[in-house]
């Protein structure tokens, strides 16, 4: 070293030397790199004060994210997996929460009245009844399982509850889960998240390197799913790293106080009473329920009955005749009623009131038509046949049924013009009665009696009076059954003419006397009285004849008391010979005649010439 | 003092004696019937190893198979040891045995595991050659001749595997 140096050294040795240890420091990287991070910290906040940092950095550390993510999504899905299941589900529930509130309110209610109904049904106070009914649950025990290899990272459980072996438990749950995952599965994020066997059920929730199973006793409500996710989530976020490194060995103890507090969840009767009582609806709202109760049970109850009033409405107008209802409905209120109508039927606005309908509520568009119902074509029949009063009119399928009686002149005008009517083929007037008229003309062409006789007809019965030949009689008599429309009658009225003529001409002959001049000498002129009498008795024969009989002729011989009595006698028969003989001369019968002698003569008595006589008797005898 | 949980799983064929293999081990127990595993059956048993640590062994059977299915793989994620077991008078076995592990180590890498030969009982119907059995254990892989009808060995080959996990 030269004194220059020395000097050098003396006047800057301690300048160079930093300026040395400066150069040193800026060739070396690490030194630099060193010197760097020890201001970095301070001058990263400045210039994030004067927000210069932001910008700058934006761009590289987006990139670097991108990279990050694009090179292994996994490890940023788990990074993520704590943070995103919170936000997400944070955001849903803010959306959702007033819509759910509002809906819940409805359901509540709506649920507290029914609980209330039944409480009341059961006989039951409200509160003890929900306290049967809800179901309670509890979280018995739990495992956390490692998600990779079935490993039991921690497991608790209730002080009562029997204990397993939580290792094998938790190896099968995973062998399980991997067998099901493998067999029934495609999607490569399907899990078993429940099994069920009788009161217990196992719950899993699945994260990225653990599983949370726990065991409950009864049935849980599925927002205990959403506490256990939490629970996991938690757990991943503290002690994620720690349960994916876990080996089986030296358990971790941050996790034991996360997962009792599963074993917290559980349900009580008490909490479920109190969110009964919470339930409760506040008085108005009940008056208000209650008088929205009665006003929907009014309407309805009014509905019911005016449908109800126009069913039984329709009905009587369907079993009107008629009358077809093609619709019938309510509108602006009016009661209209479409169909047809005949006009011979009966009127709705008649019909309306015995369904408390008023008639001028009605409105009708029915259009006419000629219905055949049998008592609309009757009606018709009589407004156009005009029956006499006292005949029936029925319509028997399509044949029209006349009874009564009625003019022969309208019972032909009937027959043709009925069968013109619609509905109506034949007619039968078989059953009508007939008119005294007719029949009376009927027997008058039946029987065809002579001028003498007089016919009457009153009531159907026949009677007779004047006079007719015996002929006529016994022909009429087998007539009278045939005569149309008798009822009974007689000809019992009727006198034989034969035997008027018989009795006229026997009131002339009887007791005719012929007188005689002496012994058997007619008296002069004699012979002409004589004659007479035998024309009469020959007339009163032939009349007797016609009756099937004969004249019974009876001659009676008198004289006077101048002779013996003895010769008197033969003298009497000899005159009723002598006029008996006349008689069988003159053509009758000798078996009609009788002869006889009377003995009538007094002896003693003068000569008288009244006494010298015969007296003839006749009579007819009818043989029946 | 604090226990450890270990998961382990038990691979083999079919009727290798699996099954039996951890009945005797956890429950001392034997049945010569043969009932099929059907998916998988876990049990637990507690051990003390030689360094003094409690150890708690999860121990999946896994129904005998001579090919992993998909749900075979996930019962083995995230397994700390394996026990091979092949069955001493098939060699057969041992191949499927072999097979198993080599896919098991594709999927999950390497993990400890022992190998038993079981039902060394059987000594007249015995199979698997002692050269086979020698380049298995010279290749680095703890071998064990076990019977889970007799118990020989099985609590040695389960206690190695213990002593292997704890470390
Ligand atoms: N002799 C003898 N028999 C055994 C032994 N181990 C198992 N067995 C019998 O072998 C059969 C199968 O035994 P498991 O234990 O059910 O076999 P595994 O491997 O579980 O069968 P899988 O579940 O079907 O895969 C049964 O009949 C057992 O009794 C053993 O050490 N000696
Ligand atoms: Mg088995």
């Amino acid at each position: 070293m030269n004194d220059i140096d020395k000097i050098k050294d003396l006047l800057f040795g301690h300048e160079k030397k930093a300026l040395d240890a400066i150069t040193r420091r800026l060739e070396i990287p690490e030194s630099r790199t060193a010197d760097i991070s020890d201001v970095l910290p301070e001058s990263v906040l400045r210039s994030h004060a004067d927000k210069r940092l932001a910008p700058a950095l934006q761009e590289p550390v987006e990139q670097c994210l991108k990279e990050s993510i694009r090179r292994d999504p996994e490890d940023f899905a788990d990074a993520l997996f704590p943070v995103i299941g919170p936000a997400i589900r944070k955001s849903i529930s803010e959306a959702l929460r007033s819509m759910v509130q509002s809906l819940n309110q409805t359901i509540e209610n709506s649920m507290s009245l029914r609980t209330r109904y039944q409480a009341w049904r059961a006989g039951v106070p409200l509160g003890q009844f929900i306290l049967q009914r809800n179901i309670l649950y509890r979280v018995e025990e739990v495992f956390l399982i490692k998600r990779e290899d079935g490993l039991l990272v921690e497991h608790l459980q209730h002080d009562d509850v029997v204990s397993t072996d939580s290792d094998a438990v938790s190896a099968m749950f995973t062998a399980i889960q991997d067998f099901i995952h493998d067999s029934f599965s495609q999607g490569e994020n399907e899990t078993l998240t429940t099994a069920v066997m009788g009161e217990l059920a196992l719950w899993a929730v699945h994260g990225p390197k653990a599983i949370l199973v726990c065991v409950i006793r009864g049935v849980a409500q599925a927002s205990l799913r959403t506490q256990l996710r939490e629970i996991l989530e938690q757990i991943h976020l503290r002690h994620g790293e720690a349960v994916a490194s876990f080996d089986g060995g030296t358990r971790l103890s941050g996790v034991t106080m996360e997962l009792d507090k599963c074993l917290t969840l559980e349900r009580r009767k008490d909490t479920i009473a109190t969110e009964a009582a919470r339930r409760k609806l506040p008085l108005p709202a009940l008056l208000l329920l209650a008088a929205i109760v009665l006003l929907a049970g009014w309407v309805i109850f009014s509905r019911y009955m005016d449908a109800r009033q126009l069913a039984s409405f329709r009905d009587a107008l369907d079993a009107t005749p008629g009358i077809v209802v093609n619709d019938i409905q309510r509108k602006g209120g009016k009661i209209v009623v479409r169909g047809l109508r005949d006009p011979l039927s009966g009127a709705p606005s008649d019909i309306a009131p015995g369904s408390q309908i008023e008639p001028a509520e009605l409105r009708l568009e029915l259009a006419p038509y000629q219905s055949l119902d049998t008592a609309i074509v009757e009606r018709r029949a009589r407004r156009i046949l005009q029956p006499p009063p006292g005949v029936g009119l029925h319509l028997e399928g399509n044949r029209l049924r006349l009874s009564g009686s009625a003019p022969m002149k309208w019972k032909q005008r009937v027959q043709t013009l009925a069968v013109a009517l619609p509905g109506v083929d034949f007619v039968d007037t078989s059953r009508m009665s007939m008119s005294d008229m007719e029949v009376f003309d009927a027997a008058m062409s039946e029987l065809q009696p002579p001028d003498s006789v007089v016919l009457e007809v009153q009531d159907g019965v026949l009677s007779a009076s004047g006079f007719a030949p015996q002929s006529w009689l016994l022909e009429s008599n087998r007539r009278i059954p045939s005569i149309v429309g008798l009822r009974s009658g007689d000809l019992l009225g009727i006198a034989v003419e034969e035997r008027m003529r018989i009795a006229e001409l026997l009131s002339v002959v009887d007791g005719t006397q012929i007188f005689f001049a002496g012994n058997d000498i007619l008296l002069a002129g004699e012979d002409v009285v004589l004659d007479q009498l035998t024309t009469k008795i020959r007339q009163i024969s032939s009349l007797a004849a016609r009756l099937s009989s004969t004249p019974q002729i009876r001659i009676r011989g008198y004289s006077d008391g101048t002779g013996a009595a003895e010769l008197n006698r033969v003298v009497e028969l000899a005159r009723a010979d002598r006029v008996a003989q006349w008689l069988v001369d003159a053509g009758v019968s000798p078996a009609a005649i009788q002869t006889q002698a009377t003995g009538s003569a007094a002896t003693g008595s003068g000569v008288d010439p009244a006494l010298r006589r015969v007296e003839i008797t006749i009579g007819v005898i009818e043989v029946r | 003092m604090d226990v450890i949980t270990r998961k382990i799983c038990i691979i083999g064929d079919f009727a290798v004696g699996k099954t039996s293999t951890v009945a005797r081990f956890v429950h001392n127990v034997f049945s010569d019937k043969y009932l099929t595993t059907v998916g998988v059956k876990i049990d637990t048993r507690k051990l003390t190893t030689t360094g003094g640590v409690e150890m708690k062994m999860v121990i999946w059977d896994i129904a005998g198979t001579d090919r992993f299915s998909a749900v075979e793989f996930s019962y083995l994620r995230g397994a700390s040891g394996y026990l091979v077991v092949a069955d001493g008078s098939r060699t057969h076995t041992l191949d499927v045995a072999d097979r198993l592990v080599a896919e098991a180590r594709e999927r999950y890498g390497h993990v400890p595991q022992v190998y038993l030969l079981n039902k060394s009982d059987l000594e007249d119907e015995w199979e698997i050659s002692d050269e086979r059995r020698a380049k298995l254990q010279s290749s680095g892989e703890d071998v064990f001749i076990t019977s889970a009808k007799t118990g020989r060995n099985v609590d040695e080959a389960m206690h190695a595997l213990a002593e292997m996990l704890d470390r």
